[in-house]
């Protein structure tokens, strides 16, 4: 009755603004447990809405919707600054006929920031190259594509791939990086994937998939597991191909801690 | 004068990409951010005087601001915007911000001056930004920036330095009720937040008043999110437009705008995102007027 008495005389402005329908609230905070399993049941609303092709990457850590072996031996084992980091090997594999070699590896680490933080690291470590004899690489930013939903957060990056040794070669590859939130209004799950949009000269695939996600003991620190699928053109190189390709990772690996580090 | 030419001013406070008033605020403990008062302000400006020698319905044209607009807008029952005139009056009077504002305006020439008078994020990754801008544009009185159908520049994109956004109109109705003059649907799509394609978009409704009945020379349009129960990145994009004739042939006209972004983990970005685009939007108006504007 107050407030149409208020209306009535032409003071509607001093009606408390709640009266008008403005009662939507901010979303409460996630509640959600921070576990592996919700980190994998959480796949499925990234699965809904992706337009990258990572399933057998994804699989490694994920099978079912439940955490696998791996995913949990590398969680357990997750590099935290101290010892020697090492990488897990889940196949290397030739193929003499395409000459090509499949090298897929995992890493994982923990480290002292929240998930966001770790997240928005990704960006960063886009700009960091690497170069090693004889293998060098770093990548720069394009024009960001069209983000129709499909993901929280997308850019382009393009590669450059050189290798000076008796068979010298220079590659340029384009890469979809893709930021996704496992679950909406929740800030512990996030996951981080960078595709091959088209096979090159050297690369046939290239899929480097990060979970990331916080530490179920300290809500400052984050879990970040990787997955890298490579097939490459070996040029009947296979072994030094994996060599030079496995330092490059074990150095982006630290590089990486390191940036997380700061 | 037609009822289409006010309404169009009502699209240049969206196209400033955004303003808003209070709502809910959020309550969590902030942990970043700044409000930037208007206490350390400065200006050429006397306090509490006008700053804008004209006159309406026989009282200066600032005090028929601060007196009718809270009112008009919310006899409207469209939104909260009593936090937005807030910052712009202080009683019949407007504030320092907004003779700074004023006095700030943009003519064409140098960057124009966005102001980020609030930026605030709490722990759940809730962001309220509120800016400020204004320009000062050769025009008689602000209605007649209508005929210009300043929106319509939007919809083939705002870019500036490394941002996107693109505004389309959705509809547009004159005479709509509760006093508007016309009202125009608004659908925003952020298609480029400083070098990251993030999916951002938003529906909003513009709406555009006269102050004072048949008077072009004072015009305020407010703007409001459609959907914040759905939204899952905005809580409140609320907006305020003032229009208002100033000396000498010129208008001035001030955007107010609030938004309050939810779900998003890069409030940084969003801020210079934003900041870069409402300068483009000054810009782009302001060529725009120059160049079509009747002489």
């Amino acid at each position: 009755m107050g407030t149409q008495i208020l209306a009535a005389l032409g003071l509607a402005w001093l009606i408390p603004a709640a009266l008008f329908g403005q009662t939507n609230l901010l979303p409460a905070k996630s509640t959600l447990a921070v576990t592996p399993a919700n980190f994998c049941l959480g796949m499925k609303n990234v699965a809904a809405i992706t337009k990258q092709s990572f399933t057998e990457e994804a699989n490694l850590l994920c099978a079912n919707q439940a955490p696998t072996a791996l995913f949990t031996t590398l969680i357990n084992s997750a590099y935290q600054g101290t010892g020697t980091p090492t990488l897990t090997t889940v196949l290397v594999q030739e193929t003499p006929a395409t000459l090509t070699t499949q090298l897929t590896v995992a890493y994982a680490m923990k480290v002292n920031k929240d998930p966001v933080k770790v997240l928005l690291g990704e960006e960063k470590h886009v700009s960091s190259s690497y170069s090693q004899d004889p293998l060098s690489i770093s990548a720069k930013f394009m024009a960001p594509p069209v983000n129709s939903g499909d993901a929280d957060t997308a850019f382009v990056v393009q590669q450059k791939t050189s290798v000076k040794a008796q068979v010298s070669f220079d590659d340029t590859s384009i890469h979809d990086l893709k930021l996704y939130q496992l679950y909406t209004y929740n800030f512990d799950f996030f996951l981080a994937v960078r595709t091959l949009t088209a096979p090159t000269e050297q690369f046939k695939k290239s899929v480097v998939l990060r979970a990331i996600f916080q530490d179920p003991a300290n809500q400052n620190q984050s879990y970040a597991v990787t997955i890298l699928n490579f097939v490459m053109n070996n040029r009947d190189q296979h072994d030094r191909t994996v060599d030079a390709f496995t330092k490059f990772i074990q150095s982006d690996f630290m590089t990486l801690y390191q940036e997380q580090s700061k | 004068m037609s009822i289409t030419k006010i309404s169009i001013l009502g699209a240049l406070a969206s196209l400033s990409v955004i303003v808003g008033c209070s709502g809910k605020k959020f309550d969590g403990p902030k942990k970043e951010g700044s409000i930037l008062g208007t206490e350390n302000s400065t200006s050429s400006s006397t306090p509490g005087s006008p700053v804008i020698a004209v006159t309406v319905d026989n009282r200066p044209i600032e005090a028929v601001l601060c007196q009718d607009g809270p009112k008009v807008v919310a006899n409207a029952k469209k939104s909260d915007f009593t936090g937005l005139f807030a910052l712009i009056c202080n009683g019949d009077n407007t504030s320092q911000l907004f003779k700074d504002a004023i006095v700030g305006a943009y003519q064409g020439q140098g960057e124009p001056q966005v102001k980020l008078i609030k930026s605030t994020s709490d722990d759940n990754y809730n962001t309220d930004i509120v800016f400020i801008q204004a320009l000062k544009a050769p025009l008689a009185n602000p209605s007649m920036f209508a005929d210009l159908k300043p929106h319509d520049i939007f919809a083939s994109g705002i870019h500036e330095i490394n941002s996107d956004l693109v505004i389309n109109v959705e509809s547009r109705a004159s005479f709509p009720g509760k006093r508007a003059v016309e009202q125009i649907g608004l659908k925003y799509s952020l298609t480029n937040a400083n070098g990251a394609a993030i999916f951002d978009q938003r529906r909003t409704e513009f709406n555009t008043y006269l102050l004072v009945e048949n008077n072009r020379d004072i015009v305020v349009s407010t703007e409001h999110l459609l959907d914040p129960e759905t939204n899952i990145n905005y809580h409140i994009a609320n907006g305020l437009t003032i229009g208002l004739k100033a000396e000498n042939g010129e208008s001035y006209m001030v955007f107010l705008t609030e938004l309050v972004i939810k779900n998003r983990i890069d409030p940084d970005r969003m801020k210079v995102t934003l900041l870069n685009l409402n300068a483009g939007v000054s810009k782009m108006l302001y060529k725009h007027i120059s160049a079509n504007a009747p002489r």
